[in-house]
């Protein structure tokens, strides 16, 4: 490929890398604002939360599909089946490992992840299943950009669920007590609030997050059970690139990194994946905080 | 067995210092090794028992990462896939022997895990651990994609074994090594035998290493990295080290791998490996010398006894697909031994009575007893140059923590610092050693400017520090954190520690007998087997005091050493510091204690609010106006304890500039 049709192929392949990566771009941002929510209250953040989003969308298929149960049904199960694991995982896997060798957390959620994987392994087997949109799967046209309304839905439904939780994180009492906990869990403490039920909640909020991802992608992306891990490690990419405590970083971030991985597969579509991690090995060498996040100096 | 003859020492010229027993254990399992598969001679079994001798050579390089250096990588699969890739292609793409085809695979991971961890390993905890998943699946896609080169899911067929006795060794043939005449040995048994007494002498020679310097300097950074610079250890350097040697023994594991059945395939070396190589070190042990071998025996054995289970009739239907998963056993335990025994099998087995009696004793015993260093012998041949501060200026953000400050420390004065809270005092410190990068001005040390040297590089120059929130290593007893301070000054190198040859355990020897005399020099000689940790705030800081002597450093740098600790400890501390002070070692004190100040400096720089208020002996210092004015304000702007209740002191008045501090542990 010579230097002119690089470019050339960069723009013919941009219209839809955009439509198709905004919509890719927004679930990052869903999936990342969960490790940014559980990551300021307590330094740790779920590894299985790419997992977590891989049961949220089998269960979908399990409910809607096999069960026959509608869409405004399914939603709000797969919200209460996660907000339960995040508790359990709170419990488990999180709370009695924070201390340990510092990166216990880390350990154990990746354990979670990998018995998450073979737990659907063995519950709905290794084919992928597809889980039909409740907006019919005929694209609309602008020009030669195809999107599906499922996508049109993605964009609009991440988009709303953001905003809901920074409205709710920096206007309600609630928020601001889970922000105080993030500021410093010691003083929260002494003014009252619950630290420990904080860091549960916050947990909650990461896995409901990672359910509604799950939910909103199945219809897009075939649902099976290694769906998840390379959504959860892009959408981490996107969280430390744009500033695992910045939230609307990690939207810009996300989005943009949904845009770059279709660009990068218009040109050679078995090295999407790799480009993502490429780039994200890239970053994190050139500015290890991430991209927005300010360089603090170590107190010592 | 008498235990003395058990444990006494051999002077050979490599493993210097091995006991009787570590040698005859050592020949016990050789000749195991050899014999049994003789005996055993099942093609199935020695399988697993290969598979068990290479994994082994990987866990105990991640171990070495994981549990000694303390940094995650789930990216070990990755480096694993290298050096099988590497060696396997060469083995069928060149003519080279397969020996070296071999070695290649694993100096190629080894340089793989360099290039991986010169730009990453800035980053830290989840970020490192996120980058190296990502390694780990960068791997996979291309080991998947590039067909050209590794063939993809069809896999690189016909990998042919290594050379022994004039033939290539392959599983399903055998051999008559001794001749026509005598017995027949599958080379399934030959494999073995190779693989064998590879992570044989690998587990010695980590035991080795981890003995040794190399394995207290990558305890001690995991510990404290800014007090690992402060002893002159390059941090960054010896990451990238650990890094590279755990890819490098990731590689030869991996190679070993690609020639025992001459065929590998992609599909191999998902993400997944990664997270069995971490199981097998965690669940066996981390930070233990034996516990990657017994976590890799135990999770290499237990796939195949789960199969076997799964394959009797009381086993219901619904099971055997559960039993087939043998990764959700491996997450399971993974979760529950983090939870329930974060030591691992291998620490449980210590805690049975009369095992530790039989791991191989240190082979430089502490000495029991020392006679004091002489002042005269504190700190020899260095020279002492005036250690300058030139208008220096450390902004963060906004905030000015360091406005303009000049000093000029003398050699062989106690030099005091003082100030209220927030006045700069800490900063001035974390600038002049290297901690902080200046916003302006200059440091120097006699003619050298030091602004841009990291912290390591200040410490060899001759410039080390004490910290006010004590940073010791604190799983490292005592005389080993004071062996820490003699970093710059040991010269056995590599080579040495893994071969731990005479000239290493002469030197380790000599150096620990010094350190005691230095303990015994600030009375605290008693303590030199207890944990660091475990010793009250007031040793801690002697404790820290003699780790930067062992330096014997030009000028050394007491950061509030007064902090925390009761007042007959602080008599102690300013009489160990005079005591410094009549060997000749320039000191720079910073002090709210305005008594152990005032009592120990020759002279005396005021600092308020980034700026300097006054300078003199400690008589003028007391009746400057503006050092009265500064701690105990005026009338008009009385002001509460504004922070670090834990200082121990009472402040009256000082802004708030450092910046804001880590988030509670």
């Amino acid at each position: 490929m010579d230097l002119a049709e690089i470019v050339s192929t960069f723009f013919r392949i941009l219209p839809q890398a955009l439509v198709s990566g905004v919509a890719l771009g927004s679930v990052y941002a869903l999936i990342a604002q969960g490790y940014y929510v559980t990551f300021t209250t307590t330094e740790t953040l779920n590894f299985a939360q790419g997992e977590f989003l891989m049961v949220g969308a089998l269960t979908s298929f399990s409910l809607m599909v096999l069960a026959g149960v509608p869409f405004l049904v399914a939603l709000p199960a797969v919200v209460a089946l996660m907000a339960a694991m995040g508790v359990v995982l709170e419990r488990i896997a999180i709370r009695p490992l924070r201390q340990l060798l510092s990166v216990g957390w880390i350990l154990s959620t990746v354990g979670t992840s990998v018995i998450l994987r073979q737990f659907a392994e063995i519950y709905w087997g290794r084919e992928q299943k597809r889980v039909p949109s409740i907006f019919g799967d005929v694209p609309l046209y602008l020009g030669n950009v195809g999107i599906f309304p499922q996508e049109v839905f993605i964009i609009v439904a991440s988009l709303l669920t953001m905003g809901i939780l920074l409205v709710f994180l920096k206007r309600s009492t609630f928020g601001k007590a889970l922000q105080a906990v993030a500021f410093n869990p010691a003083a929260a403490g002494l003014m009252g609030i619950n630290v420990r039920q904080m860091v549960v909640v916050s947990y909650i909020i990461s896995s409901a997050l990672a359910g509604i991802a799950g939910i909103l992608i199945a219809p897009v992306i075939f649902a099976h059970a290694e769906m998840g891990a390379l959504l959860g490690l892009k959408a981490f990419a996107a969280a430390i690139i744009g500033g695992i405590e910045n939230p609307v970083g990690i939207l810009l971030m996300g989005i943009g990194l949904g845009i770059a991985e279709f660009i990068v597969a218009g040109y050679n579509a078995s090295f999407r994946d790799a480009a993502t991690f490429l780039i994200l090995i890239l970053i994190l060498a050139w500015r290890p905080q991430g991209l927005f996040e300010r360089v603090t100096a170590e107190k010592v | 067995m008498h235990p003395s003859f058990w444990s006494r020492r051999i002077d050979a010229p490599i493993f210097s210092g091995v006991s009787v027993g570590g040698v005859i254990l050592t020949l016990a399992a050789t000749l195991a090794l050899v014999i049994v598969p003789i005996l055993v001679d099942n093609a199935y079994i020695m399988r697993i028992a290969q598979q068990i001798a290479f994994y082994t050579i990987a866990a105990i390089g991640l171990n070495v990462l994981v549990g000694y250096q303390g940094q995650v990588s789930l990216g070990h699969g990755g480096l694993f896939a290298v050096g099988a890739y590497g060696s396997a292609l060469l083995a069928t793409q060149t003519s080279i022997s397969v020996w070296i085809a071999i070695a290649a695979g694993a100096a190629l991971a080894g340089i793989v895990g360099a290039l991986l961890a010169l730009p990453t390993l800035r980053a830290k905890g989840p970020y490192l651990a996120m980058v190296t998943i990502a390694f780990s699946i960068i791997v996979f896609v291309v080991a998947q994609s590039w067909v050209g080169l590794t063939r993809g899911p069809e896999g690189i067929k016909n990998i042919p074994g290594p050379d022994l006795f004039g033939t290539t060794i392959r599983q399903l043939r055998t051999y008559a090594p001794f001749g026509d005449g005598g017995p027949a040995i599958s080379g399934a048994v030959v494999y073995f035998w190779i693989v064998g007494l590879a992570a044989l002498a690998v587990q010695l020679l980590a035991n080795n290493l981890l003995a040794g310097r190399w394995g207290r300097t990558i305890n001690a950074v995991r510990q404290s990295e800014v007090a690992a610079e402060t002893v002159g250890v390059s941090v960054y350097r010896w990451k990238v080290g650990a890094f590279a040697f755990s890819a490098v023994l990731a590689g030869l594991s991996g190679a070993f791998f690609a020639h025992q059945d001459g065929y590998i395939v992609s599909d191999t070396f998902t993400f997944n490996k990664s997270v069995e190589l971490l199981v097998y070190v965690i669940l066996g042990g981390a930070r233990t010398l034996f516990g990657p071998l017994i976590g890799t025996t135990v999770l290499v054995i237990l796939p195949e006894f789960l199969k076997t289970i799964s394959e009797y009739a009381f086993v219901p239907a619904w099971a055997k697909p559960i039993l087939e998963h043998y990764l959700l056993f491996y997450g399971a335990l993974l979760i529950l031994f983090l939870i329930a025994m974060p030591e691992g099998m291998a620490g449980a087995l210590k805690a049975i009575p009369g095992v530790k009696s039989l791991l191989p004793p240190t082979p430089t015993p502490t000495p029991r007893t020392a006679t004091a260093l002489a002042p005269a012998e504190l700190v020899v041949g260095r020279a002492r140059p005036t250690l300058v501060a030139d208008d220096v200026k450390m902004y963060f953000g906004g905030v000015k923590a360091v406005d303009g400050v000049s000093l000029a420390i003398q050699p062989g004065t106690i030099h005091g610092l003082i100030g209220p809270n927030g006045s700069g005092k800490s900063t001035m410190v974390n600038v002049m050693t290297g901690v902080y990068r200046p916003t302006g001005g200059r440091v120097r040390l006699g003619d050298t400017v030091m602004n841009h040297l990291p912290p390591h590089s200040i410490a060899a120059l001759g410039v080390t520090r004490t910290f006010q929130n004590i940073q010791l290593f604190k799983d490292l007893s005592v005389i080993d954190n004071v062996m820490m301070g003699y970093h710059l000054r040991m010269r056995y190198g590599f080579v040495d520690q893994l071969l731990r040859t005479r000239r290493a355990r002469a030197e380790e020897t000599a150096y620990r007998q010094r350190a005691m005399a230095l303990l015994q020099f600030l009375d605290i000689a008693q303590l030199a087997e207890a944990e660091a940790q475990s010793l009250p705030y007031g040793h801690q800081r002697l404790v820290e005091i003699a780790r930067a002597l062992a330096l014997e450093p030009a000028v050394l740098i007491l950061d509030e050493p007064a902090a925390g600790i009761n007042a007959s400890e602080i008599d102690q501390v300013s009489e160990v510091i005079r005591r410094i002070r009549s060997a000749g070692v320039t000191i720079l004190v910073i002090e709210h204690h305005m008594d152990l100040v005032m009592s120990v400096s020759d002279h005396v720089v005021a600092l308020d609010y980034g700026k300097k208020i006054a300078e003199g002996t400690p008589a003028e210092i007391q009746a400057n106006p503006r050092v009265i004015e500064a701690y105990l304000g005026d009338q008009d702007s009385f002001a509460l304890p504004a922070e670090e209740p834990d200082a121990g002191t009472v402040e009256l008045a000082g802004a708030v500039a450092s910046p804001r501090p880590e988030a509670t542990e």
